[in-house]
């Protein structure tokens, strides 16, 4: 059983009530077989619809915010699971899994952003919400806030190791806009990855986190 | 909370220098300072035992050298 980081209040938008949502370092079992159960196959009939009769693009895959539907948590997880460098997240309400996140940290995790540069920080890798909480995807998304958490979780990591709450992370095209505008992380660009890299220094972090 | 455990370290007067003057350069405490280095001790150690090679390169000729690290 992984460590229960706190429990959060999370709005969900088809009844308008509150309900708890636990934060869990880290990913266990129980959430991988979650996501082969449940958020898979939501992905895959969805991709499939996609793909009948027409090239199955980039584009498309945003339009529906399906771009991180190829993303290999159940390889990652294992692979990943006693290396110090990498730390997992799950978020559960309602007994299900609402979000995940694997962060990286290391003395090769260094800052780039201009008045930051060279310091640690700590990397998000993979961050990602459940299907029905998505908008784009489903018609009416669930819960509000899992990737907000998600985030604050990984600034909160960054404090925990000295690191000021400084964190930077590539985003897939269509999370751009909420990473940039939404949690107010500086745009850094397209790198050598060809996506685009954001960065949260620490005066961000704190006005992020209040 | 994740759970903490606390151990002591016998260091001789040189090594606790270097952890101190790292740990000032570095802008952490020893012990976030010794967790860095844990992860890259093994993260190489990880490599090694999968029988890759390390190597760090001279920025300017490109010369690379093997890291050896005893196990």
């Amino acid at each position: 059983m992984g460590d229960l980081l706190g429990v959060y209040p999370l709005k969900d938008r088809r009844t308008g009530q509150e309900v708890e949502a636990k934060l869990w370092s880290a990913i266990e079992d129980r959430h991988v077989e979650d996501f082969s159960t449940k958020w898979k196959p939501i992905f895959d009939a969805k991709v499939e619809e996609l793909k009948r009769g027409r090239l199955l693009t980039n584009e498309l895959l945003a339009e529906h915010n399906l771009q991180d539907a190829h993303w290999q948590w159940i390889q990652k997880i294992p692979e990943r699971r006693d290396q110090l460098s990498w730390a997992s997240f799950a978020v559960e309400a309602e007994n299900v899994t609402q979000g995940l996140m694997f962060t990286r940290a290391g003395p090769d995790v260094r800052a780039r952003e201009a008045s930051q540069r060279n310091k640690y920080i700590v990397e998000v890798d993979l961050l990602a919400i459940a299907p029905w909480n998505r908008f784009r995807l489903v018609h009416e998304p669930q819960f509000k806030g899992i990737g907000r958490l998600l985030l604050a979780a990984a600034i909160s990591l960054s404090v925990s190791e000295e690191f000021g709450g400084r964190i930077g992370l590539h985003s897939l095209p269509q999370a751009e806009s909420w990473y940039r505008d939404v949690c107010g992380m500086t745009d850094l660009g397209v790198d050598g990855t060809k996506m685009r890299y954001f960065e949260m220094t620490d005066a961000q972090a704190r006005a992020f986190i209040e | 909370m994740i759970e903490k455990r606390t151990m002591t370290l016998n260091l001789s007067a040189h090594e606790m220098d270097v952890i101190e003057r790292l740990a000032e350069e570095k802008g952490l405490s020893k012990t976030a300072l010794v967790r860095q280095a844990l992860r890259l001790y093994q993260s190489i150690s990880t490599r090694l035992d999968n029988g890759e090679k390390v190597f760090v390169e001279h920025p300017a000729t490109k010369e690379k050298a093997e890291l050896m690290v005893l196990s």
